[in-house]
Parts: structure tokens; sequence; C-alpha cells
């Protein structure tokens, strides 16, 4: 199946940044960047900690950002860069696999013990799933996700068909 | 289950899944540990800063002194007698001290002049602030590197003073002298401990005759 992306303004009228306060935009991003997160950290808390450091990140340059037209855009772009770098410090992405038997303390890694898609998206490598999560669940087309990865639209469409040859192997193995 | 489906569930599963209760809230205490830690960090970096200065700053004054004082028998007030020799007579050595280095900075001057049995020693001390009162220390070099003192009292602003000691020959037939002159106002002990004496109000100079 072949995914549309659906295209959304990436600086919507909710976070206009001559109108809204830092305050408004958290409120109208937080949820979302959130729920990316969790996706692609497979971890609560660790999808807090890096949508925390994001929105951080931005409070304290938010007087500074009033010619940033993108606010949204940015907000991403600088929580996949604390992602990354997460990752490649601590190289947790082994750690992300959830192995048989594991006890779960984490509340989502509980769900995605339960929820076999979820389990399905965290088996892509990281590069996959942050593709898969931006352009196939949160909406963005894949010029857009390109930006926010710092890659060609090319290699968005790349990423997003191994992801979906995953998921059909996958599927098939089950089967 | 085909992708569409994996995607929405996935989806479904991070919605069910509770955030913060009060997210905003801990972003701005979050926040607010952060610029407490920065404080701290840039308190210790700068107190770690300040002393390595100090610690530069009192080796590179420390270069032109001997061993510290080692008070022995030979210690006590300088001999008064013979009268100095005449002002005009030019002294043989003449050493000048360390300061600060600073332009308007007080400047330290030790004079030595061979009278026989006896040495004249002369110190000035320049560029003295009016008001200030300078203690003053001076040394003979004793045997095995150790250092007599042989003057210590308080000066209030004024040019230097005279002193003349009994020779020794204690190396090679030469007489060591050291003198040390710290401003007791600014680096009063009981305001100011030694650790954060201003250094460039502490001066000395040494050396030999023969």
């Amino acid at each position: 199946m072949e995914a549309q992306p659906r295209q959304i303004p990436l600086t919507p009228d909710a976070v206009d940044a001559e109108e809204a306060s830092f305050e408004a935009f958290f409120a109208a991003e937080w949820s979302r960047l959130f729920r990316a997160l969790l996706l692609l950290t497979g971890s609560k808390e660790e999808a807090e900690d890096v949508a925390q450091a994001a929105f951080l990140t931005m409070l304290e340059r938010w007087d500074n950002l009033d010619r940033v037209s993108d606010l949204q855009g940015y907000l991403y772009r600088t929580a996949l860069n604390s992602y990354r770098s997460l990752y490649r410090r601590a190289r947790l992405a082994a750690k992300r696999v959830l192995a048989p038997g594991r006890a779960a303390t984490d509340p989502f890694e509980q769900v995605a013990e339960r929820e076999s898609a979820v389990r399905l998206l965290l088996g892509l490598t990281t590069r996959q799933r942050v593709a898969m999560v931006l352009t196939g669940i949160e909406g963005f087309d894949y010029r857009e996700a390109g930006a926010l990865l710092g890659v060609k639209e090319s290699t968005v469409r790349s990423l997003v068909a191994q992801a979906r040859a995953q998921f059909v192997k996958e599927i098939h193995t089950d089967e | 289950m085909n992708e569409q489906e994996i995607l929405d569930r996935a989806k479904r599963a991070a919605i069910s899944v509770d955030g913060l209760d009060q997210p905003y809230d801990a972003l701005l205490r979050r926040r607010d540990r952060k610029r407490r830690n920065q404080r701290i960090t840039a308190g210790v970096v700068g107190s770690a800063m300040f002393v390595a200065a100090i610690g530069i700053v009192t080796s590179g004054l420390s270069l032109d002194r001997s061993s510290p004082a080692v008070p022995g028998s030979e210690t006590g007030p300088a001999e008064t007698a013979p009268p100095p020799a005449p002002a005009s007579a030019a002294p043989d050595v003449v050493s000048r001290g360390y300061c600060g280095g600073q332009p308007g900075e007080a400047r330290l001057r030790l004079e030595l002049t061979d009278i026989g049995d006896r040495i004249r020693m002369r110190f000035v001390l320049h560029g003295s602030a009016p008001g200030d009162r300078w203690t003053i220390w001076i040394f003979r070099h004793g045997p095995v590197g150790g250092e007599n003192l042989v003057f210590q009292g308080t000066m209030v602003a004024s040019d230097g003073g005279d002193f003349v000691v009994q020779r020794f020959y204690w190396d090679n037939n030469r007489d060591g002298f050291r003198i040390r002159a710290q401003d007791s106002v600014t680096n009063d002990p009981e305001v100011r401990p030694s650790f954060r004496w201003r250094t460039d109000q502490i001066c000395g100079a040494s050396d030999w005759i023969g």
C-alpha cells in the first residue's frame, strides 16, 4: 500500500511566532512531539527527556526566534538532533530491542510488549523508524521529513520503502 | 495486518500512554535546575581560576626568595652602631625588588655597602601610597640554606630605613640578605586570609655582598 503523506503547513496558525507566546506554542506542540518521540525511542522516560530538552532549547532562544518562520520544523530538528546525540552517546539502540522475558518497567515498553505493531516499528533501524514515524504517523511529506532529518527527499523515500519491506517481511514471518 | 494498520495501531498505542501531568511546569522546573547548575559550575570554575591565578603570581614572587625564615640564636634587633656611612657613599650592591611590576605600584630597592666588619644595609620603598602601613622583615642568609631574622618592624609610608649589621661571612666570605615588605593594611591577616593576599602589595629583594 502506498502511503499518501498528509500535507500540513510547517507554520500552523497556532504557533505564529509573532502572536503566540511560548506557552501557547508548547501547549500546541507538546503532545504531538512526545508521541512521535515515544515511537522513536520506545521509552516514555526518554521521550519526555528528549522532548523537554528540545523545548528548553527553544525557550532559551525564544526571544531570538522571531525571525524563524518554521517554528515547528525548528522544534523537530532540535528534538531529532537530541535524539540522535542520545543514541550516539549511549548506543542505546540495541537496548531498545525488546528482549523476550525482559521485565519492562517503562510504561511505553509495557504497551510495546502487548502491541505487536509497536514491536514491528521498534524493530526497524533508527533511520527507517524516524522516516516512517514522521511520514506515516505524523503526516510530514517526504520533503519536510528530509528537511527535518537533514537528508534528501529521495533518501526519505528510500528509508520508508525499506521500512515497508521490513514490515511485509515480518508480517509474512508471523503468518 | 497491513502497513497502515501497523502505523495506526502504533499511533493509538502511543496516544494511550499518559505523559507528564503538568508538562509545562516540568519544563520550567528543568530550566530552573539547569540555570542553578550553570551558576554553580560558573562559581566553581571562577574560584578555580582565581586560585590558579594567585598561585601563578605567588610562585613568580617567590623566585627571588630563599627558604623560609628560621629564627636562630643570631636573631635579634639590628645593630645600630657604629653610625651608618655617609649617605653620599655609593652602595656596593644594589638590588631592585619585585612587587607587582605594574605602573603606580610600590617598588623596593635594597642597597648593601661594605664598611669593614659590618654591612650597611639600606632599603627604599618607592611609590607607597600615603597611609600605607608596611611590615618589614630583613633576613640574613645563614648556614645550610637557612635564614635568620635580623629585623622586623612596621613602617608607615616612609621611604625606607638604614641598618648596620655585623658581618658573618657565611658563604665564601660573602653575606646574603633578603628583605620582604608587605602592606599590612591590604594584607591584614585578620581581615584577609593569606590565600587571598594581594600579592602586588608584597615586595621582595635579596642579594649578596662579598
